[in-house]
């Protein structure tokens, strides 16, 4: 019937002038791919909130009442925050201490901001198997693991390589690779030892992050509400959500970068909506003769906006396959270049493909208006 | 739309009233564009919307930059000192006090007064749950530091112990942080006694000025030195910024120099202007969000290049007959390239008057979105008339491409 004959109509006509139809394709390619960079974009900035979190294996986190973002913490005693371990529910709790300082580049000599972390070496307190692992080597004082993905200013820092943080001489022993997006440079880690000496006037007994670890079976908003009830007041208690929710919140709601890439999402829809349209346009344009001839043939103006709307969406999904290919090849160079956490998953894909047929049907809609113009008796 | 073919009908000899010789005088290029009012002003729409693209683009790179260095703009200095590996506003590399003192020893200098610049600090003001994070910028409440006049004639009230200055620019995310709100910063009761408008960098949230003597003794707090680093050192010995101001009459590379001369290596003497560029170069070269907007403005063009191409063309495939003719009448190629080339500078010219004004407003809400310095400059606007004007060309000469090819035996 009728849809199977539209749809029948705008694949002849897309296959009809293949030259036009790939030039075509590529303009709708092009703004998918600006779609899907502009929320990636977004998504690392969204991520980049999150980013020293997701490092550490927790289900419920305990700071000061004070935290205030996560480079921004707040110090807690460290032993009234380990007494957590005698709740029931909570398996483990870890303490790791934040740090932002000043780390000179081995290359260029200067110096520039990077976040420290100061462990327990017997802890296993990260979500990267592999970097738990080669945290006894850090038994050795000052002695650090440097994160590989870390920003280039800080420059080349292979195991082995000495320099100095906060102005005291280290050791790079080991490295990861993990990245901290727009948050910070880079990130460090260290035992306490020699993040007590980079940082002199901290005392040891204070850390800023206490992780707890539920036991099996036991949730980590029950462990949360128990240790509410048990801890003093001065001490904030955090499912992972809650913590993240509240960092994510404030980096993308309040941070000016969080707006701008905001914004650049807007802006993309915006963009691939008109290139779209226009794209229709022109070919409504150039067959208007074609579309005229329809009319004559007794084809409704139903059908024959029909037709432009499924040639828009033949558009979008022959465009969207390369177009994910091609978004995957530059999230790859973004992050290597410009070291942002940029990931390719299935949801932002969806989501992408869906504002892509959004941005198609409205840009078809406008476009078919042209179709009224075609009339018959114009054109013979 | 009534018919176009009557339309066509009607040019044909308006085209060729007599004039066969090659050069005509009818203004071509002019007319064929707006012949047809509906379609020009689509076209210019469409090429318009390119010209806002790029501006956008262009204006939040140029947001990034600026803004990275509003608060040495706001300073009354014609020198400043700094530690020779500073590059950013991040209170990352200071300089020992002592050198300002060095350099107010020197001929020619006026005064030199410092400014201290804190890493992040904890705000919260009374009787709010929420926390958030300030910078401080220090300075000495006797020192004339800042061109801004609110903060001239409000200064003095800072000569009070734990009073702050707030800067209003982002008053919408920071609730409770203003004028008049009294609040704790680093655990110790603060003031806010008056507000001035400046604007965030993209790094650190708010500032708060304050007095050197509250500097100390916010960063003296052990919640401070708890996330930062060493509480040992008076914080008021390690310096941000020297601000010099030369003596009337002296001249300014002499001063510099004679400064250079006379002070150690861990100082830097440039004039503001080489400061900004060097911190404006950190943020573009070096930080994601300069490659990131950096690579917008060159996708912008190509974008306007694809949207200027789609409406050149649909027009030169509706004009074929037109175009054929003139080929007929004995135009050559050289001819109708000539005229692509005008048609695409009318073009641009029309964009450029409608996107313009547009980008103004469209700068005006980001402004107000982002808090970040959204300025349309001159020098912003004919980098964005050179782009337009050579995007329209080859667009129109590449639209142009079918018609100079055309058989005119073909066409009818």
């Amino acid at each position: 019937m009728a849809l199977s004959r539209v749809c029948r109509l705008a694949f002849l006509d897309l296959v009809h002038r293949p030259g036009r139809t790939a030039a075509a394709l590529a303009g709708v390619i092009f703004a998918v791919v600006l779609l899907f960079m502009q929320s990636g974009f977004y998504l690392a900035c969204r991520d980049s909130a999150t980013r020293i979190h997701d490092l550490l294996e927790f289900d419920v986190l305990i700071t000061s009442a004070r935290y205030a973002f996560v480079l921004k913490p707040d110090a807690v005693e460290r032993d009234r925050v380990l007494q957590a371990r005698a709740v029931p529910g909570v398996a483990d709790v870890m303490m790791v201490q934040v740090g932002p300082g000043q780390w000179r580049s081995p290359g260029s000599g200067s110096t520039y901001d990077l976040v420290l972390l100061g462990i327990d070496p017997a802890d296993r307190p990260f979500a990267l198997e592999s970097l738990d692992d080669d945290l006894p080597q850090l038994h050795r004082g000052e002695s650090v693991i440097f994160d590989a993905a870390a920003h280039p200013i800080l420059g080349h820092n292979p195991p082995g390589t000495r320099t100095e943080f906060e102005g005291r001489s280290l050791r790079v022993v080991d490295s990861f690779r993990w990245g901290a997006g727009f948050v910070a440079n880079g990130i460090a880690v260290a035992s306490q030892a020699t993040f007590a000496k980079a940082f002199p006037g901290r005392p040891p007994s204070m850390a800023q992050l206490g992780l707890v670890r539920a036991e099996t079976g036991v949730s980590a908003a029950e462990v949360a509400r128990r240790l509410r009830n048990r801890l003093p007041a001065d001490i904030e208690v955090w499912t992972r959500d809650a913590i993240e929710d509240r960092d994510r919140r404030f980096f993308l709601a309040e941070r000016p970068i969080g707006l701008m890439f905001t914004s650049g999402v807007v802006l993309a829809l915006l963009v691939g909506g008109v290139i779209i349209f226009q794209l229709l346009a022109s070919e409504v344009a150039s067959r208007r003769p074609e579309f005229a001839t329809l009319k004559a043939l007794g084809y409704g103006s139903g059908e024959v906006y029909g037709v432009v709307v499924a040639q828009g969406f033949l558009y979008t999904l022959a465009a969207f396959l390369p177009a994910v290919f091609l978004a995957a090849l530059l999230f790859e160079v973004t992050r290597r270049l410009a070291r942002l956490p940029m990931r390719l998953d299935p949801l932002l894909c969806g989501a992408v493909l869906v504002a892509s047929l959004v941005m198609c049907l409205s840009g078809a809609l406008m476009a078919a208006r042209k179709v009224r113009q075609a009339d018959p008796a114009d054109l013979f | 739309m009534s018919s176009g073919s009557t339309r066509r009908e009607a040019e044909k000899p308006g085209l060729a009233t007599g004039k066969l010789r090659p050069r005509s005088t009818t203004p071509l290029a002019w007319c064929s564009l707006v012949h047809d009012r509906r379609r020009l002003v689509s076209s210019v729409a469409g090429v318009a919307f390119a010209v806002v693209l790029m501006l956008t683009e262009l204006g939040f790179f140029y947001a990034i930059e600026d803004g990275s260095t509003l608060l040495v703009d706001a300073l009354a200095a014609d020198l400043l000192l700094v530690n020779p590996l500073k590059d950013d506003m991040n209170p990352s590399k200071p300089l020992p006090r002592a050198r300002l003192a060095q350099a107010r020893a020197v001929a020619g200098v006026d005064s030199v007064s410092p400014v201290w610049i804190s890493r992040l600090a904890a705000w919260s003001t009374s009787g709010q749950a929420k926390r958030d994070v300030v910078r401080l910028v220090g300075f000495d409440p006797d020192d004339q530091v800042f061109l801004l006049p609110e903060i001239r004639s409000q200064q003095h009230l800072l000569e009070h112990p734990d009073t702050a200055l707030v800067d209003r620019k982002l008053r919408d995310s920071y609730g409770g942080l203003v004028a008049g709100a009294t609040g704790e910063l680093e655990g110790r009761r603060v003031d806010v006694v008056g507000d001035f408008s400046l604007g965030p960098d993209l790094q650190l949230n708010v500032n708060l000025l304050v007095s050197d003597q509250t500097f100390r003794r916010t960063l003296l707090q052990p919640s401070y030195a708890d996330s930062n680093a060493r509480r040992a050192v008076d914080p008021l010995d390690r310096v941000e910024l020297g601000a010099v101001r030369i003596a009337a009459g002296a001249d300014l590379d002499d001063v510099a120099r004679r400064l250079a001369d006379r002070l150690p290596d861990d100082v830097a003497v440039r004039t503001p202007e080489q400061f900004r560029d060097k911190v404006h170069r950190f943020w573009t070269r070096n930080q994601p969000v300069g490659a990131v907007f950096g690579l917008g403005f060159v996708v912008g063009f190509f974008i306007g290049l694809a949207i200027c191409y789609q409406v050149l063309y649909t027009d030169v495939v509706d004009q074929l007959p037109q175009f054929a003719t003139l080929k007929a009448m004995g135009y050559r190629g050289g001819f109708l390239l000539g005229l692509a080339v005008r048609r695409g500078c009318i073009l641009a010219v029309f964009a450029l008057l409608v996107g313009v004004p547009t980008s103004r407003l469209v700068y005006g809400v980001l402004g107000w979105l982002t808090a970040l310095p959204f300025s349309l400059t001159l020098a912003r606007i004919s980098t964005v008339a050179a782009a337009t004007i050579v995007m329209c060309v080859v667009a129109s000469v590449l639209a142009t491409r079918r018609a100079i090819l055309s058989d005119p035996a073909d066409v009818f």
